[in-house]
């Protein structure tokens, strides 16, 4: 196997794989690496999952890496400029297998944000709740930034880890 | 009391030079927010006359205006600001003081700088909404359109130095201290110290044990509990005691001047779209002769799911004495009126 004939490819769009309306949206991803062995895959995406996240979200089990994300949803205004609506908790599972891995993205929890007497937006915990399509029906704009910020987030991830293993490899090649 | 606030003053300098230039560290940035709300009624009393001198909500038999709240907020890292600005009868001179070379508003109702000294200390420098009480100036925030005795006699704002201390997942701790209370600039020499010691046993269930005093300011306790007992009911609670004392002294424990009160707020959601809530209050003026006292009754509805909300009220009022104006232009005991508010948020 020779890192030079490493060529990744994407398949997939963005699935919402929710099979039933009780569970939250589900996210999944195969990312294939052409001609990359399994545990130099499997190295290169430990590297750059401790690189991009606080050792604190990670857990290794076995062969998977599970990784706990919060992200703000922003109401956007103009530009850069926005309000955020809250934070939305999920977790990731990396699976690697031979010149290729998957990751799954599960278990959304939505926590609204409001302003305190200073101004300033704290989050509302005892409002969190699962994002079930079913339960957003009334707050369609919402599940939508929701789901927009989500997917954005996860081809943000898709890109970076794309970069990082392509700068293990460079790495690898140069030695 | 001086060398206290020096030496608050000294420790603050001392931590802040220890403190990494911000330029050294990984910063994660959110996009600067803008937020804020708009707010307009209507509100008729029976009589024909004003009579409940609630804070905000004031003209009689009139369609009049809130304010409109415009608040800018950053947190880059550590550091974060919030500068909350206002215009209107209820964002100036309802709630905030006029001070300005002008003699006018500034039309500021927060202006202040925080940074996270560690994951359990956050030093906010500033003027500040108050800490104390139950009810807030924003519309956004309150249940009821109309204002308690309780929220109209205490401080609305306070400019100072205060560290808030997270000792625990359940327990908090807030040190400041402050100008005179809704003083953009203290005239005085003296200053207030307050504490808050916060309970949040589980989620949905918050205490607050606030304590505000100064030797021109007086001396409030002020206890506020938010109590979520199931999805559809809330119960919120006020209870209160202020007193100033002629001569001035940092603890004030006066029995004839001030007032002390009790208010509960039950809620109850009824739909997705629709809540029902009664504000209770107890209210006592206190004074030399002979105290007064009122109690409140206030039933709204909050209408609306999204950015607006509609809030019908009624709200009857009585008192220990004829403080009110009847239809006849004679003293009454009584007073009762109709609001109707809607309330945007951005």
């Amino acid at each position: 196997m020779t890192f030079t004939s490493v060529i990744l490819l994407t398949f997939l769009t963005l699935l919402p794989a929710d099979g039933s309306t009780t569970d939250t949206i589900t996210y999944q991803k195969v990312v294939s690496c052409t001609g990359v062995e399994k545990y130099v895959l499997e190295s290169s995406l430990k590297e750059a999952v401790y690189n991009l996240y606080d050792s604190n979200a990670l857990k290794i089990v076995s062969d998977k890496i599970q990784i706990s994300v919060d992200i703000k949803i922003i109401n956007s205004l103009v530009g850069k400029v926005g309000s955020p609506a809250g934070v939305l908790d999920f977790t990731i599972d990396i699976e690697v297998k031979d010149e290729k891995f998957r990751y799954i993205a599960y278990d959304f929890y939505f926590t609204p944000m409001t302003r305190n007497r200073y101004a300033k937006f704290e989050l509302e915990k005892e409002k969190t709740e699962p994002v079930i399509e079913e339960e957003f029906k009334g707050r369609k704009t919402l599940l939508k930034k929701i789901t927009r910020q989500s997917e954005e987030y996860l081809d943000r991830l898709n890109n970076e880890l794309k970069t990082q293993i392509l700068k293990e490899k460079d790495k690898k090649i140069e030695w | 009391m001086k060398k206290y606030y020096l030496l608050l003053l000294m420790a603050t300098f001392l931590i802040c030079t220890t403190l990494k230039a911000q330029d050294d560290e990984i910063e994660e940035a959110t996009p600067l927010s803008i937020s804020g709300s708009v707010d307009t009624y209507y509100k008729y009393d029976f009589s024909g006359n004003p009579n409940i001198p609630t804070s905000f909500a004031s003209d009689q038999n009139s369609f009049s205006i809130g304010m409109v709240n415009l608040i800018a907020s950053q947190q880059v890292g550590k550091a974060s600001f919030v500068g909350d600005i206002s215009f209107g009868p209820r964002g100036q001179s309802q709630s905030i003081p006029n001070s300005g070379a002008d003699n006018n508003s500034f039309h500021i109702q927060n202006l202040y700088v925080a940074y996270q000294l560690s994951d359990m200390v956050t030093v906010s420098g500033g003027y500040m909404g108050t800490f104390v009480g139950y009810e807030v100036i924003s519309p956004t925030g309150n249940f009821n359109y109309s204002t308690s005795y309780l929220f109209t006699s205490g401080p609305f704002q306070n400019a100072g130095l205060k560290f808030d201390f997270a000792l625990s997942e359940k327990f908090g701790l807030m040190v400041g201290v402050f100008n005179d209370w809704n003083e953009y600039t203290d005239m005085t020499s003296s200053k207030d110290i307050g504490l808050q010691l916060s309970y949040s046993p589980s989620a949905g269930y918050d205490l607050y044990f606030n304590l505000i005093t100064g030797e021109q300011s007086g001396t409030e306790f002020d206890i506020t509990a938010g109590l979520q007992f199931t999805d559809n009911f809330y119960l919120g609670v006020n209870a209160a005691t202020y007193g100033a004392n002629e001569e001035p002294k940092l603890l004030n424990t006066a029995e004839d001047t001030g007032f002390y009160g009790l208010a509960l707020y039950p809620q109850l959601k009824i739909s997705d779209v629709t809540s029902l809530g009664l504000r209770f209050e107890h209210f006592v003026q206190r004074d030399a002769i002979d105290d007064i006292s009122v109690d409140a009754f206030t039933f709204s509805a909050n209408i609306g799911s999204g950015n607006l909300k509609f809030i019908p009220e009624l709200r009857y009022d009585t008192a220990s004495e004829d403080v009110f104006i009847d239809s006849h232009n004679e003293f009454t005991g009584g007073a009762f009126q109709l609001v109707a508010a809607a309330v945007y948020s951005f």
